[in-house]
């Protein structure tokens, strides 16, 4: 079961990647067009910060998986070492938990305001806000997956 | 206290301390408070998205991005040698080009820990080998990385910016004397030990190899004319300044300096959006956090508090910096500044402090935090080069971490080092 996870997450990994270069070539479009003929670009902000939505996104989950996000070990460390392994499970869960409302909410949240779309380049608002449910449920995910057994090799 | 407050509070402390990550934290506190108040839970997936849709953070990705950039292209490594070139020959030279080069790259990079790596993957090896200790030669890399912060471009005036609403551009300029002040500070340091130690100087550089040294230098140096050059003469947004840098330091590492090959692209904005992760993920659920602490009214309820019982300014700055040092050896930096940021600023609004002076006491706190033990991600890096422990950095770092207490002090009480370049 390690395989699909790994296999999301390379793919995850490469629409990051994508994304940030393409918002880059965007946003350089708009400096050099700016500059150089004057020129202001309606539509490269918008999509910039689309991407950013995705790309925090990504980025967020995986940090779950590989736990790189910043946190407070200190006191768990001064526990016996018996009981790391509940307060880590304890913490998986609440993380889960936290992913699951927001799948929940966030869906809620593209079907309330469905049929409306962005200000500059009109697309459909569903693009950005569908990133909200679909962190819900990559968080609830990859936090699960840090209860199963392989989940002390994934730390970076 | 409503059970409200009681949730953002105290249940963050616990998660806090069982070790949920700080964005997480914020994130459950919040979720429980709209279950446990009634209010709409889509509140929480709104403020998420609308978290990540300002184009000042935008700022946050690129800048990480030009700076890992750099590295890869090997300008870090251009202004080491520059900075090598005039001062080695001084008392405590390798400590001096520490922190020289140091302050040149934080011109190009706004992350404190990028910086400690650039430099310090370079320099703390370099200085062991001659005559340092590896625990001073951590020290001072550890030390400099902090530079970053406080000299524009920096990451935390962006976001400092986006919290107080303050004008990135003016925060910058807030950041450039607090910065060198520091960097004055840490060079003092460097000195005072290698004179303690009697460790040996290196020897002058000849004219010849002073030139060599400007000229393969000269693409790196350029950079941080570019960026703050583009700012000030209001040709381009911080954040726009970020993306020109990214562009410039890609078309210098694979044209001029030829270092860096296209196909190492992918790793290296994986590497730079990873980081940008850590900061973005506590930024985005703490804009639900900020809702529901206006909504309790507890930032204002608190500074006006504060404000009765501290009725001295200067007592309160104290009180201030001395509470944020404390919690910073607990917290993140960043974290701090996101979820007391509503109290932060109602407290000089109640004070009646600028707040451009304001946000320039309040980075120097968060780049202080960076470096000094127990935790800090300058630290962090520092002792991953290294390969050291705590317990043999920490004492080691004691001087430093006085020294910029100092320019701490002298940042919050003489208002002139931050607006004089107003």
């Amino acid at each position: 079961m390690r395989h699909w996870f790994d296999k999301l997450e390379s793919v995850l990994k490469m629409a990051a990647v994508a994304i940030v270069l393409l918002m880059l070539l965007t946003l350089s479009a708009q400096v050099f067009l700016r500059y150089v003929f004057g020129k202001a670009l309606s539509w490269s902000e918008e999509l910039s910060l689309l991407g950013f939505a995705w790309v925090v996104v990504i980025s967020t989950v995986i940090g779950i998986r590989r736990l790189t996000h910043a946190r407070m070990d200190l006191l768990v460390g001064l526990l016996p070492k018996s009981l790391h392994g509940a307060v880590d499970a304890l913490v998986s869960l609440m993380m889960c938990s936290l992913g699951l409302f927001m799948a929940y909410a966030g869906w809620n949240y593209v079907i309330e305001t469905r049929g409306a779309t962005s200000a500059a380049i009109g697309f459909p608002i569903e693009f950005l806000y569908a990133s909200a449910p679909a962190f819900g449920v990559l968080i609830a995910l990859f936090s699960l997956e840090r209860l199963l057994p392989w989940a002390e090799s994934l730390n970076e | 206290m409503s059970s409200t407050a009681w949730l953002l509070s105290a249940g963050f402390g616990v998660l806090m301390l069982l070790g949920v990550p700080f964005a997480f934290a914020i994130g459950i506190v919040v979720a429980l408070s709209l279950l446990v108040s009634g209010i709409e839970p889509m509140l929480l997936p709104q403020s998420v998205v609308a978290g990540t849709q300002s184009f000042s953070l935008l700022a946050i990705p690129f800048f990480m991005l030009a700076g890992e950039l750099m590295s890869a292209g090997g300008l870090s490594q251009r202004l080491i040698k520059v900075a090598d070139v005039f001062v080695r020959h001084l008392t405590g030279g390798l400590g001096l080009v520490t922190v020289l080069a140091a302050a040149i790259f934080a011109a190009i990079s706004g992350s404190a820990p990028a910086t400690t790596a650039a430099i310090g993957a370079i320099m703390i090896p370099a200085m062991a080998e001659r005559g340092y200790s590896k625990p001073f030669a951590t020290a001072v890399a550890v030390s400099a990385g902090i530079l970053a912060p406080l000299i524009p471009p920096s990451i935390a005036f962006v976001i400092w910016g986006v919290i107080a609403e303050q004008s990135i551009a003016r925060l910058f300029s807030a950041g450039i004397l607090p910065g060198l002040l520091m960097a004055a500070g840490l060079m003092v340091v460097c000195w005072w030990h290698a004179k303690k130690h009697k460790i040996p100087t290196q020897p002058r550089a000849k004219l010849p190899e002073i030139r060599a040294a400007l000229r393969d230098g000269i693409w790196a140096l350029l950079a941080p004319a570019i960026v703050l050059g583009g700012i000030y003469g209001g040709v381009f947004t911080p954040t726009e300044a970020a993306v020109v840098s990214c562009v410039y330091a890609l078309f210098v590492g694979t044209v001029v300096e030829k270092r860096l090959k296209w196909r190492e692209l992918p790793e290296i904005v994986w590497r730079s959006t990873k980081v940008t992760a850590i900061v973005m993920s506590i930024i985005v659920f703490s804009a639900g956090f900020g809702i529901l602490i206006a909504q309790e009214q507890l930032a204002p309820k608190a500074a006006t508090w504060l404000a009765a019982n501290i009725q001295e300014k200067w007592i309160m700055l104290l009180v201030l910096n001395l509470v944020f040092f404390l919690v910073a050896a607990v917290m993140d930096e960043i974290a701090i500044m996101v979820v007391f940021g509503p109290l932060l600023i109602a407290i000089a609004n109640s004070f009646a402090i600028s707040p451009i002076h304001f946000g320039a006491i309040i980075v120097t706190n968060v780049a202080i935090g960076m470096a000094a033990p127990p935790i800090g991600y300058c630290l962090f890096v520092g002792m991953a080069i290294s390969g050291l422990k705590l317990t043999d950095v920490s004492r080691v770092m004691l001087p430093f971490v006085g020294v910029m207490l100092i320019v701490l002090m002298l940042v919050t009480y003489v208002p002139g080092f931050a607006l004089a370049l107003q």
